[in-house]
């Protein structure tokens, strides 16, 4: 590797990142509104099309639909000129409405310049950071960019919405903005004076602006965990500000604080919003709200260090992303699609956007893996979701196979047993060749407070084979645990006194001491519940297994094995210790 | 007798980033003299005053395309044979395939591995002296 060289790329890269972001997030806010606009004239013509009474109208909406882009100002121009034309149409209801409707989306289509020069630099833009993305070492970020490269139109928005969300998650800004700021967004100048004074007394910045035209601005230069706003601006509704807020990629993380008057809060029903606080405030109350949320909105963005060989995620940096990002129910979805052509990864993907709100989607692409990670699922949601991507895949997209293999794991749960969970979700997931449904995730720390450095969990192999070797340590390094391996018998006790693993895998056959003896040997010292043993056998001999067994050994596999046995059987033992030690 | 030392390399690339760490690599790294220029335009117009031995391209390039600016650089006598790698992402086996014929040396896989990027160049530079 490039050594320190590398981390001065890292961070060069990162910065590049920023300025990227501040190229690509008005070309994005131009295609949106495109796009949004354009999807609401042909709405319009949908609907047109279905005045069978009207022969031209429908005629002149299907002409307007079915044209490219470059005639669609002038099909809509004809369209227009047919409605105000038609006398029996004047004293219809909606005429008018429709022919408003044309002329304020007219200009759109006329945009269309813009719109494809927009959509060229964002693929040029997307183009260049598929290469330079992956040798700066952001596998994540040269696959999504590709994704944006190749997407269609009406695709693209989406996929630069979740292209930018992962370059602020990896870019690094290095003017000095303070990552617990918070805005506040109130016209009433002694109030902005209060909250200001009572978050700055309690170690808070707090940005103030007195309208929503002011916080727009604002939130495009710095990211807000927290905005605090009045349901009363003189510029805009309050309730309209926070729809938008939640629409607006800068400020979709964002915990957002209501300050409503009592009479107020009946019409606040519908919106969602982190608190309300009731006026007359009580500032105390706003402090300790805003240190909570704080708390929790931290993790906006948790860049997931991944693994060099696969591109996957490391077990241990997901483990606290997962742990820092939330709540006891989250849901952590893996599917492997060995060999898969990008095209079906793609299409994939897609389905699974569709089933899922975007803001749950910290999800990772890689060439035959996929993985999703839902913030917040229900135990009772939680079939109902698998099954309903399986229905997706047979109604909408029969042609594309079924992934073949399924992971599944969570975060602890109260209630149900774990095992009777895991089989009905096996029963249920049938078009999956295989599911994996692995340990609780977090169950292995179970107090974070008293251990603040987890101890990572080693595990010992002691077989000559080096292929069992490198097949073991590039799998049990996948997992997130350490790894050592000992090809000679005579070196595991030794080894052994230095520190204990937290299991060992232990070979019969071997140069120095088999296994058997070195077995019995350490059974002397060590019992099964400080020092678990799995033995590797050779197929058919029977004998053999009994042997282990008896000398203590805590499981065994027969060679040749699969190594996802091998590793579910290997977390079972790990889990079973824990528990009996914890 | 083998065959003379790689040492001045013309790397030719849009993307400053990926001119940066390319730099980084060829020349911190691997030791050798490396002159870049933004485009195809430049690049015809450095190649007289750098004499490099070897030049490195990036397909995709405003103004100029790395196909075009090899094919010029074919036309000029004094580099009819100087060795042209391109870097891509686009390599498929009948993409890699068609850049060959055209007689593009070889092709480095976008996005590299800058540490091996070197050792890559190096393998080329004696494939070609065979």
């Amino acid at each position: 590797m490039l050594g320190s060289e590398g981390d001065s790329l890292t961070h060069y890269y990162r910065k590049r990142l920023y300025e990227r972001i501040q190229v690509i997030r008005p070309l994005y806010h131009r295609l949106q509104r495109f796009e949004k606009n354009r999807l609401m004239l042909t709405r319009i013509l949908v609907s047109l099309q279905k005045a069978q009474a009207f022969p031209a109208i429908t005629q002149a909406a299907t002409k307007a639909l079915r044209s490219p882009l470059s005639e669609w100002a002038e099909n809509i121009q004809a369209l227009k000129t047919t409605l105000e034309q038609d006398e029996t149409l004047s004293p219809k209801e909606g005429t008018e409405l429709i022919l408003y409707s044309l002329t304020t989306l007219l200009p759109v289509a006329q945009e269309r310049e813009t719109y494809l020069q927009d959509l060229q630099s964002v693929r040029n833009i997307a183009h260049t950071l598929a290469g330079s993305g992956g040798t700066y070492g952001f596998k994540d970020i040269s696959q999504l960019a590709r994704l944006v490269e190749s997407a269609e139109p009406h695709d693209l928005v989406l996929a630069l919405q979740h292209l930018l969300l992962l370059l602020h998650q990896h870019a690094l800004n290095e003017q000095p903005t303070d990552p617990q700021a918070i805005l506040l967004i109130q016209k009433d100048p002694d109030l902005t004076y209060l909250i200001q004074h009572h978050l700055q007394a309690a170690g808070l910045h707090c940005q103030a602006v007195q309208s929503a035209y002011e916080a727009w601005q604002e939130i495009s230069k710095t990211t807000y965990p927290v905005i605090i706003t009045d349901l009363v601006l003189p510029d805009l509704d309050g309730r309209r500000l926070i729809f938008e807020l939640h629409q607006n990629p800068d400020s979709e993380h964002s915990k957002i604080v209501v300050l409503a008057s009592p009479q107020q809060l009946n019409s606040l029903e519908n919106i969602s919003v982190s608190a309300v606080l009731s006026k007359p405030l009580q500032p105390e109350v706003l402090v300790k709200k805003v240190q909570e949320l704080l708390q929790i909105s931290q993790p906006v963005a948790l860049p997931l260090e991944q693994t060099q060989q696969t591109g996957l995620p490391q077990f241990g940096a997901l483990q606290r992303y997962i742990q820092s990002s939330l709540q006891p129910d989250s849901v952590l979805l893996l599917f492997a699609l060995p060999g898969a052509p990008s095209e079906r990864l793609r299409s994939f993907t897609q389905l699974l956007k569709a089933q899922i709100n975007p803001q749950d989607f910290p999800a990772n692409y890689n060439q035959d893996h996929f993985l999703l990670f839902l913030p917040s699922l229900a135990d009772a949601e939680l079939l109902p979701f698998l099954k309903g991507l399986r229905t997706t895949f047979a109604s909408v997209a029969p042609e594309l196979l079924a992934p073949q293999a399924l992971s599944i794991a969570w975060n602890k749960r109260i209630g149900t047993p774990l095992e009777s969970q895991i089989q009905e979700l096996e029963q249920n997931l049938k078009p999956f060749e295989s599911v994996v449904v692995s340990a609780p995730l977090l169950e292995a720390q179970k107090a974070p407070e008293t251990q603040p450095a987890a101890k990572p969990i080693r595990i010992l192999l002691a077989d000559d084979d080096p292929l069992v070797a490198a097949i073991l340590r590039f799998r049990i390094e996948q997992e997130g645990l350490q790894f050592e391996a000992l090809d000679d018998g005579e070196q595991v006790l030794p080894h052994l006194s230095a520190g204990l693993p937290d299991l060992l895998i232990l070979d019969v056959k071997m140069p120095g001491k088999d296994g058997f003896t070195v077995l019995k040997e350490l059974r002397q010292i060590y019992s099964a519940v400080n020092l678990p043993v799995m033995m590797l056998t050779s197929l058919g001999n029977e004998s053999h297994v009994i042997r282990g067994l008896e000398s203590g050994a805590n499981d065994y596999m027969q060679k040749p094995f699969s190594p996802d046995e091998l590793i579910s059987r290997l977390h079972l033992l790990l889990r079973k210790k824990a528990q009996r030690s914890g | 007798m083998s065959p003379p030392k790689l040492e001045r390399i013309l790397l030719v690339e849009d993307d400053p980033d990926i001119q940066f760490i390319a730099r980084m690599a060829l020349q911190r790294i691997s030791g050798y003299q490396v002159e870049v220029c933004n485009n195809g335009i430049e690049a015809l117009e450095k190649l007289p005053l750098f004499q490099p031995q070897m030049v490195v391209m990036d397909m995709m390039m405003p103004e100029m395309d790395g196909l075009t600016t090899f094919q010029e650089m074919r036309k000029m006598p004094a580099f009819a044979h100087l060795p042209v790698v391109i870097m891509t992402a686009k390599a498929q086996a009948h993409e890699i395939e068609n850049y060959k014929r055209e007689g593009i040396n070889d092709v480095i896989i976008k996005p590299f591995e800058p540490a091996e990027l070197g050792k890559q160049l190096e393998q080329i530079w004696q494939s070609i002296a065979l």
